[in-house]
């Protein structure tokens, strides 16, 4: 019976209430059409970007787009906001960057799971263990989409990629509990399959004071579906909402029955925890009064 | 930086070409990989040069003294703001691990230059047009409303990707040019006892001490030696040493390598002998070994 809940009702927050939203306001219009393939899950994730940000009404010029290298990288390049595209893994250096020169500035990441959990997986672990006033999104598509589908950290084990012809033998990381383990205080998980929850989960993430990370399951129906469920992104969409299960719904399921589902919602939530660029600027007021 | 991956990541692919002004500090140590952890060497000098992809030139400074580190480093961020390229202070490990007496200026006496900013309207900035006949496009900053893009990948002057060739030879081309057309003011050399020199020792870093010594002892034995030593590694100081080789009977290029910055003499010192004296196991080059060579040299010529 459970089983049969988990593919109909993923959550839909019932407070959304916000009406119109001109994403053109928000969108480069002249850098369209967008690099992406059709029906890529990335227009989606941007699409739900706009409207969290629209929502929280932050000012264009306060905000920073921080994107990595892959399909989800060319994602700065199409918003209008100051927008910085960094070399592959190196996206939470940047930002950490930026956010710490300028602690009055939204910084928001845009990664794939190859970009963040391979090659800055080491940056991952750290940026999550500070506690940084960021925001981290990870497009999670089980696959190096723009190189030609490549086997990443997120690939499931067994399924075949151009580099696992025989199904990937390597575990899989579960991004979220990485998150939690190395300390995110926010950690949402999404899936393309709802894109208005999206919304919800990286605006839930854009407004708390610490590291957010938001882990939003996307299709790469060319170089992963193709290989493993179907090359057609409504199936692969629909695939991916029967891998996962709502946390409301999750909470009352067994370890057995969780088994290979990725349970969707805010999964983490702390607020008491110091967030590291204040705790800087706070050490640094004291020791610079301790000098004078 | 011990990272060469990251040095590598940052300093060739993507402050080159976003034009990012930033000073890598690279104190050198004895190698391959993580060969000899505290001992020197100046084995990086054509890594800091060419360990990159692509083209691009690079702006690496050797001072010699911890008082030259202080003011070498001032130089290296103002050389870094006012080209808008990274800058190595390429120093060696008897340097990094080295105590001496340094007298600090009071910091009003301090020459800062900073970047140029721009005077556009973010409606009509153009993050990498340049004008005036400067090569250095002038930069602002995030969170002060101009909401531009900067990539590692080739871009035209909006900032933004492309691919067309046209635009993409005149990227390289400016990187270049904003380094060679500025030769002048960022080659920097120090000469001594150069006047009636008949052999002249090229020597960088820590080994320009070791050099000094054994010029001024060299000269105690009759033989006329000077030091030739550039503080500015990249760009090479091609022309001065082209100049210096036809002055000179011959050159000798201690250093603390197998040989690198000898390539860069010998490509421009004509008929002129040139000599390498080399060590890589970890140890200075002392007064002693360059004083023998000199002496050999002599014989030689």
């Amino acid at each position: 019976m459970v089983a049969k809940m988990v593919t109909t009702s993923t959550f839909i927050p019932r407070d959304h209430v916000k009406q119109v939203v001109y994403y053109e306001e928000y969108l480069r219009n002249d850098k369209m059409p967008t690099l992406w393939c059709s029906g890529c899950g990335d227009g989606l994730v941007m699409k739900a970007l706009i409207r969290a940000v629209d929502e929280i009404a932050w000012d264009k010029d306060s905000v920073a787009i921080v994107s990595g290298i892959g399909c989800s990288g060319r994602m700065s390049s199409y918003l209008d906001f100051n927008t910085l595209h960094t070399p592959h893994g190196r996206t939470l250096p940047y930002a950490t960057g930026l956010k710490l020169a300028r602690p009055d500035s939204h910084v928001i990441i845009i990664a794939g799971d190859g970009d963040a959990l391979a090659i800055g997986g080491n940056h991952f672990l750290h940026a999550c263990r500070r506690n940084i006033d960021l925001t981290l999104i990870i497009i999670n598509n089980f696959i190096y989409g723009l190189t030609g589908g490549q086997f990443s950290p997120t690939t499931p084990v067994g399924s075949y990629a151009q580099t696992s012809p025989d199904g990937a033998l390597e575990p899989t990381f579960d991004t979220a509990k990485v998150a939690i383990a190395a300390g995110a205080t926010y950690v949402a998980r999404s899936t393309v399959s709802n894109p208005r929850h999206i919304s919800e989960m990286i605006k839930g993430g854009l407004a708390h004071p610490g590291m957010a990370v938001v882990e939003v399951i996307s299709n790469c129906h060319v170089n992963f579906g193709r290989r493993n469920v179907s090359g057609e992104p409504e199936e692969l969409i629909l695939w991916i909402s029967r891998q996962t299960v709502s946390q409301n719904i999750a909470q009352y399921m067994d370890d057995d029955e969780l088994s290979g589902r990725l349970v969707v919602g805010v999964l983490q939530h702390l607020k008491e925890r110091p967030e590291y660029v204040a705790s800087y600027y706070q050490k640094a007021a004291e020791i610079r009064g301790a000098e004078d | 930086m011990h990272d060469p991956i990251q040095l590598e990541l940052f300093k060739n692919r993507f402050a080159s070409i976003a034009e990012v002004p930033c000073v890598i500090v690279n104190v050198m140590r004895g190698g391959p990989s993580t060969g000899l952890p505290t001992l020197p060497s100046q084995g990086d000098i054509m890594q800091a040069r060419w360990g990159t992809h692509g083209d691009h030139p690079i702006i690496a400074l050797a001072p010699a003294t911890l008082t030259e580190t202080y003011w070498e480093t001032i130089r290296a961020f103002n050389l870094s703001e006012q080209y808008r390229t990274p800058v190595i202070l390429l120093i060696d490990e008897i340097l990094g691990h080295m105590s001496e007496r340094v007298e600090l200026p009071d910091s009003s006496e301090l020459e800062i230059v900073n970047r140029v900013k721009p005077e556009a309207s973010p409606d009509e900035y153009l993050p990498y047009a340049t004008a005036n006949g400067s090569h250095v496009p002038p930069m602002a900053d995030f969170f002060t409303g101009y909401r531009y893009h900067v990539t590692g990948l080739t871009h035209d002057v909006t900032g933004f990707p492309t691919e067309d060739p046209a635009i993409s030879q005149t990227l390289v081309e400016r990187l270049q040019a904003k380094i060679k057309d500025n030769l002048k003011h960022i080659l920097k050399n120090e000469e001594s006892d150069l006047e009636d020199a008949e052999i002249a020792v090229l020597a960088y870093g820590s080994v320009a001490r070791a050099a000094r010594v054994a010029i001024a002892q060299a000269r105690e034995t009759g033989l006329k030696a000077g030091l030739f030593r550039p503080v500015t590694l990249w760009p090479f100081p091609s022309a001065q040493v082209a100049a210096l080789a036809r002055r000179v009977k011959g050159i000798l290029v201690p250093e603390m390598n197998m040989g690198q910055l000898v390539g860069e003499v010998e490509r421009v010192a004509g008929a002129t002998p040139v000599t390498s004296l080399n060590k890589a196991n970890g140890q200075p080059i002392s007064p002693t070994e360059i004083g023998v060579a000199l002496s050999r040299m002599m014989e030689d010529l």
